[in-house]
């Protein structure tokens, strides 16, 4: 299948046309039949070849002319340095065709290569490859990949980490403008606001230093049809480097061929090679012509793991004897270290014999099972398990040693029947209650102030007897809308009603409700995660409570910072019994700095209220209004703090500042 | 009635819902607030003759939706007699003679549709029983057979509850035929302070786990735990602005079935005060100490350093730290600048910073 053979005619006499790619350099030999003309062989070395020129598919006469660089190469010399061969069969012709193509534009390539290397070599820049392309990296990231997990997360490495602070702040947009607000503009020790945020930086550190695994590389190159026949395929170093890690026998045919072909032809020649297309998982067509050198290692042992023995040579040893282009006699043992190479007698082989019921299939058995059928996607199959294998291996996560002992000890444990054994009753902790619940829900103590007079005992004995003729008498249910009073008070109670209902619908499509219902059944489920996932980057809705998005971002901006100075003040402020001196400092800038929000905050309500000035009145005064009220709690806990401090200053000092 | 302009429904995501909804059966359960010295303070508005009207009418247009529905009345806070059933009336061995008596009162309408007239009389017969009952002269109250409480009696809307609440479970259990849906209604007059925090939290979680709604008319003041009940169970809460229009707050609001919940819009009050009460000196407070083995809510730290509940001691050392009041370092003064401003600022701080720490 490596040499392309076709019937054709040179000047007019039979022959056979063979590419001959096993040589070095390439060689298209014709031969004559007959063997009594005077000219029996022409040979056309292809790596001399210049041009190629076939006559068009539509005309008659199929002729194929080569024109070659050194007219001293062929035999016998013609002046015109061409030869031409007619052909029968256009298909033939095509072939043949298409195959010269394909070397003449390896050739060039591999012409382009060497020459920008010289040029390149000059400089002692790298050579790049025939057809390559910069592209991203694959392997692990760089930077600190030594640390272990404890020395990432310890806090006091994370709270002088500044560059990963950096990082982080880059990344979270809300953490920078907080950040800035607090730190920059008002004054926030850096580290005391990096000191409630440990967890950010911890998970943002062991973020970072998440490498990714490894993949299989050559499903991610894909070769690029361009024009003049030729095809692209981008490989980076860094690739070609996992390609040999993934996949030994390419490196072994790479050792093996590169000293006699440029490294550009031969990757050349494994991207359109059948090993590369085997490799991959993809159908081998039989049609396909591949490749002759690198095709060979088609049929080699594809568990090859890259270690061999060097074995004295014996016709009658049991390896796997393979040609390497130099044709060296010695064989190599491919060690590998598969479990299915460890032989188990087909008569103790449990697992062996289970997996081979026929009955459980049917009467046929597995699809795997089969001689002779489905060779292509068992060897896909198998190719993509060996390719698992093999990376998994390689991540180096420990899978432990099976213990012949311990394992034989788990599974006595698990043959024992535990059903009779006696059953641990779970112990709980008594706990013993003293209900005094009651105690204090007092109906008498509890009289409503309101009633006149304030002595109840004398108002007592006439209301009861009051209210214990009530039903002797008999009552009227219609008296309940009957009067005019009941009319207006149902209507009254109705309004209030409507009102209620009207206000929860507003506040419930504001709410996470609406988006609950809002959408339908299939997509429901999807938008409540949506949801919940971009909860934190969530654009305030921009209609939120009527205000404009640029005042609720002022608002946003004053209430997150004075929130952040009033953790850290309470903070401060509930260890400071025992805290030492510097802290206390601290604490003391804290208060100040709390004293500080609430007229920042008052400054914006200001804000706001001049802002809305010239809007028509109603309107800006709503907003002036509830811009109040949502600043209203912050007040009242800025507040708060502030008294608590006072609070506790008292005793100390007769002036307060 | 004018159309609500705002949806008072919610969009449903398919049409099973109400599908398999419309035919279950219901029981409202009522429970009636009977203290006599509120309802004296409310009488300007509203009588509790009012209400007993209110409420039949309210039962009936119940019983009147499907034909298998039913009620159950209770009644609490009375003095003499705690919580009671008012209806059903449970088995006693009654006397003949009283029975009589009772079957003979018609104090509703006779021409009355049966079925309603049944329950109603018999509401208003057990109403008055319970009333007969309670003690004519403001000294006699409190005055059981033993001397014990003077003068004071427990407040049982959440004995009420839970008897409520243990017949939904029977009445659940027992048809297995059809599946009834309960919820409950409390018409209240008492405040919070008549209410036990503990029990009521567990009564409000039980309704929880059983799917039961609490419904809520408040007369009176605000109750703060009747709120968090009816928030926890999906009921709604109605504080009584307009009494006289009663009847339309009990046949809308506090209305809607439990099959309905999900979808409408409840005219609940939304504004809850979360707050919760202390164990130990049922003050409701926002910041307290919470005891990590019961988990019970303090507002002070306990002289004996012991839990009140579960017993547990606490660790002396977290109770000093607790107990150790905040040190402050007193402010600086700015000083004008007559004297240079370098030594305006460096003041005694070393000599008062030594506050003493308990």
């Amino acid at each position: 299948m490596s040499a392309i053979k076709g019937a054709a005619a040179y000047k007019k006499k039979a022959g056979m046309l063979s590419l001959n790619e096993e040589v070095i350099p390439p060689v298209l030999v014709w031969r004559c039949i007959d063997d009594t003309v005077a000219i029996p062989l022409v040979e056309v070395q292809l790596d001399k070849i210049t041009n190629l020129k076939a006559t068009p598919a539509t005309s008659e006469k199929m002729m194929l002319k080569i024109i070659t660089n050194d007219p001293a190469a062929t035999v016998p010399a013609t002046p015109s340095s061409e030869v031409v061969f007619s052909f029968n069969s256009r298909a033939t012709m095509e072939e043949i065709q298409r195959a010269l193509q394909q070397v003449i534009a390896r050739r060039k390539a591999s012409l382009l290569a060497a020459e920008s290397a010289r040029e390149l070599s000059l400089s002692g820049t790298p050579v790049p490859q025939a057809d390559t392309k910069r592209s991203q990296s694959l392997g692990p990231q760089s930077g600190s990949d030594e640390e272990t997990l404890a020395t990432l997360t310890d806090p006091q490495k994370l709270l002088r980490n500044h560059q990963l602070q950096q990082k982080l702040l880059m990344s979270n947009k809300k953490l920078m403008a907080t950040f800035k607000e607090v730190v920059m503009n008002s004054g926030l020790d850096p580290e005391e606001f990096w000191s409630t945020r440990i967890n950010l930086l911890r998970s943002f550190a062991v973020q970072n230093n998440q490498k990714r695994g490894s993949y299989n590389v050559l499903s991610t190159i894909k070769p690029v049809a361009s024009s003049d026949n030729e095809v692209n395929v981008s490989v980076t170093r860094e690739k070609i480097h996992e390609i040999f890690n993934q996949y030994p026998i390419v490196r072994k045919a790479y050792d093996d061929c590169v000293p006699k072909i440029s490294e550009g032809d031969f990757w050349s020649r494994f991207f359109s090679s059948k090993l590369f297309r085997k490799l991959r998982g993809e159908k081998i067509n039989p049609y396909d012509r591949g490749d002759v050198m690198l095709d060979k290692y088609l049929y080699a042992d594809a568990d090859y793991d890259g270690e061999e023995e060097e074995v004295e040579t014996s016709p009658s040893s049991k390896t796997h004897p393979t040609t390497s282009p130099s044709g060296s006699p010695v064989q190599k043992k491919h060690k590998s270290k598969n479990i299915d190479d460890i032989h188990i007698n087909k008569i103790i082989d449990v697992m062996g014999n289970e997996e081979d019921n026929s009955q459980k299939l049917g009467n046929a058995p597995d699809i795997t099972m089969r001689a002779g059928k489905n060779q292509d996607m068992l060897s896909i199959m198998k190719t993509m398990n060996r390719l698992s294998r093999r990376m998994l291996k390689s991540t180096g996560v420990d899978i432990e040693e099976e213990d012949p002992e311990k394992e034989e000890q788990e599974n006595e444990e698990e043959l024992e029947l535990n059903d009779l054994r006696e059953t641990h009753e779970t112990e709980y902790n008594e706990i013993n209650f003293k209900v005094n619940s009651n105690k204090h829900s007092d109906l008498i103590k509890n009289i409503p102030k309101d009633s006149s007079p304030l002595n109840p005992q004398e108002w007592y004995a006439e209301f009861l007897s009051e209210l214990k003729g009530y039903f002797k008498v008999g009552i009227d249910l219609q008296e309940v809308y009957n009067s005019d009073e009941k009319k207006k008070g149902i209507r009254e109670a109705s309004h209030e009603i409507e009102r209620l209902v009207r206000q929860n619908a507003r506040q419930s499509s504001h709410g996470w409700h609406a988006i609950k219902f809002s959408a339908s059944d299939a997509s429901s489920l999807s938008s409540i995660q949506d949801q919940s996932v971009h909860n934190e980057d969530a654009e305030v809705d921009p209609s939120f409570l009527g205000l404009d998005p640029a005042t609720i971002e002022q608002l946003r901006l004053t209430h997150s910072t004075s929130v952040e100075f009033l953790c850290h003040f309470w903070l401060g402020f509930n260890e400071s019994a025992t805290a030492d001196k510097a802290k206390l400092v601290q604490l003391r800038k804290l208060y100040l700095s709390i004293k500080k929000c609430q007229d920042r905050v008052g400054a914006t309500i200001n804000n706001i209220e001049e802002r809305f000035k010239n809007v028509k009145n109603e309107d800006g005064e709503l907003v002036v209004a509830k811009a109040r009220e949502l600043m209203d709690p912050l007040s009242v806990s800025l507040d708060r703090a502030i008294q608590k401090y006072q609070l506790a200053m008292m005793p100390t000092s007769g002036n307060n500042a | 009635m004018d159309a609500i302009a705002d949806r008072a429904f919610e969009n449903v995501p398919s049409g099973n819902v109400l599908k398999e909804q419309d035919e279950t059966p219901s029981l409202l359960t009522v429970i009636l607030d009977l203290n006599p010295l509120q309802w004296r303070s409310l009488k300007a508005d509203i009588t509790l003759k009012d209400i007993s009207k209110s409420l039949l009418v309210m039962l009936n247009s119940h019983l009147s939706l499907n034909s298998s529905n039913t009620v159950a009345v209770l009644s609490s806070n009375s003095y003499k007699s705690g919580a009671q059933w008012i209806y059903p009336k449970p088995l006693e061995t009654d006397d003949t003679e009283t029975a009589k008596q009772r079957s003979h009162a018609h104090l509703v309408n006779p021409t009355m549709y049966r079925g309603f007239r049944i329950i109603n009389d018999s509401v208003l017969e057990e109403i008055s029983s319970i009333l007969d009952m309670e003690p004519d002269r403001f000294q006699d109250i409190g005055k059981r057979g033993k001397d014990d409480s003077k003068g004071k009696v427990k407040g049982t809307l959440v004995g009420a509850l839970s008897m409520a609440l243990t017949y939904i479970n029977r009445v659940q259990n027992t048809n297995d035929s059809t599946s009834i849906k309960s919820r409950i209604l409390i018409v209240s007059t008492s405040d919070d302070l008549t209410l036990p925090y503990i029990s009521m939290m567990n009564c409000t979680f039980a309704a929880q786990k059983m799917k039961v709604s609490i419904d809520v008319c408040k007369l009176g003041t605000d109750s703060t735990f009747l709120q968090q009940a009816c928030d926890s169970t999906n009921g709604v809460y109605m504080y009584i602005n307009h009494p006289s229009g009663l009847i339309q707050y009990l046949t809308t609001a506090l209305f809607i079935d439990p099959s309905l919940r999900p979808i409408m819009v409840l005219p609940t009050n939304t504004n809850i005060d979360f707050r919760a009460s202390c164990f130990l000196t049922s003050k409701i407070i926002d910041i307290g100490f919470v005891c990590s083995v019961c988990l019970c809510i303090l507002s002070i730290v306990p002289h004996d350093e012991k839990c009140p509940i579960c017993h547990s001691q606490f660790d002396p050392k977290i109770v000093k730290t607790l107990k150790a009041k905040p040190r402050t370092l007193p402010l600086i003064r700015k000083k004008r600048k007559l004297d240079s401003g370098a030594g305006a600022s460096e003041e005694t701080d070393t000599s008062r910073a030594a506050t003493p720490a308990k």
